[in-house]
């Protein structure tokens, strides 16, 4: 027993504990224990017939990526266009939360703007407004293009958080030991920007799995 | 004699509706009758088996339920809508009219 509920909670603890997950993982569950039953017919022991059941099933990726939507057939222009539309509102959002906190933290109560940094933002902040345009004159063109796009969304996630958060304890870090050249809490926006990557992680799973770009 | 996989692979959908079309069956029994009636000469794996039978399920073609077993893990049967027996019986005159043609073509 232990082997199979063993394989199946590695399996399982790598995808979102959602009801089509779950079926499907008690349909496998259910497969094994009929196929480790014909080995163990055949004369094998219980664990030389549950290893034999579980290599006879192959790569269960594909099918549990299908069952948790972590890949679809969907319409991938308009899938691009509106994540990237509201990946821009969330930066905008965590722009101004990164001045909010700077203005809150910021050591002088006269502010000190750090303007050249703030420059470069406002610059990064444009280039980056071209994504979304880009991605709304891709979908004009090819408004029909399906793909089946690919995204193990908790391992994803958990890259992107862990990146997230060594990222920002090293930033933090440098600001403390460079304290006392400018007594400004800087390492706020770029902890707070750099939390974009896990929320587009989360955006992008959210409206792969919406079912509104799915294709037929 | 080499029997191309691709080739049934493209009819498989049909396959499994045929078999429900008997009666419920549950995905691992469905899997042994490919490979029973095929005379052990095509095998489904489990991966391309439940692929399908998802496939089939969000189609409307088939619907699942859990049996009532009330020992070891439980078993999830599937059962043909009418919507799968119109697409089974349209398939099968697709494949009759395919096979006349094609039969026709390769004849020497």
């Amino acid at each position: 027993m232990g082997g199979i509920n063993d394989y199946l909670n590695a399996i399982k603890k790598q995808y979102p504990d959602t009801k089509e997950v779950n079926d499907q993982i008690e349909e496998l569950r259910d497969t094994l224990h009929l196929k480790t039953e014909e080995y163990q017919a055949m004369g094998k022991t219980y664990s030389e017939a549950v290893a034999e059941a579980i290599a006879s099933m192959g790569d269960l990726t594909p099918l549990l990526d299908q069952v948790s939507g972590n890949t679809r057939s969907v319409y991938v222009s308009r899938l691009k266009r509106d994540n990237a539309l509201y990946s821009m509102l969330m930066m905008a959002a965590q722009y101004l939360l990164g001045w909010l906190f700077f203005l809150l933290f910021c050591q002088d109560p006269g502010i000190y703007f750090l303007p050249y940094f703030v420059v470069f933002l406002f610059i990064l902040g444009m280039a980056l407004a071209v994504w979304p345009i880009a991605a709304h004159i891709q979908c004009k063109r090819q408004p029909d293009k399906v793909e089946t796009p690919t995204m193990p969304y908790r391992k994803n996630m958990r890259i992107a958080l862990i990146a997230w958060g060594c990222i920002s304890a090293f930033l933090i870090l440098v600001n403390a030991v460079t304290w006392h050249y400018n007594y400004a809490l800087w390492a706020v926006w770029p902890t707070v920007g750099i939390a974009n990557w896990p929320l587009n992680v989360w955006l992008h799973h959210r409206l792969l799995t919406s079912g509104k770009y799915d294709a037929e | 004699m080499e029997l191309s996989s691709d080739l049934i692979r493209g009819h498989i959908d049909t396959i499994l509706l045929g078999f429900l079309k008997s009666g419920d069956k549950y995905g691992y029994e469905m899997g042994k009758l490919v490979l029973q009636k095929s005379g052990g000469r095509y095998e489904l794996k489990e991966p391309s088996l439940y692929s399908t039978i998802r496939r089939l399920e969000s189609q409307g073609l088939i619907e699942a339920y859990w049996g009532d077993e009330t020992q070891g893990a439980r078993r999830r049967y599937y059962r043909i809508t009418e919507k799968g027996l119109a697409v089974h019986a349209r398939n099968l005159k697709n494949w009759e009219y395919a096979k006349s043609v094609i039969d026709q073509l390769l004849e020497v």
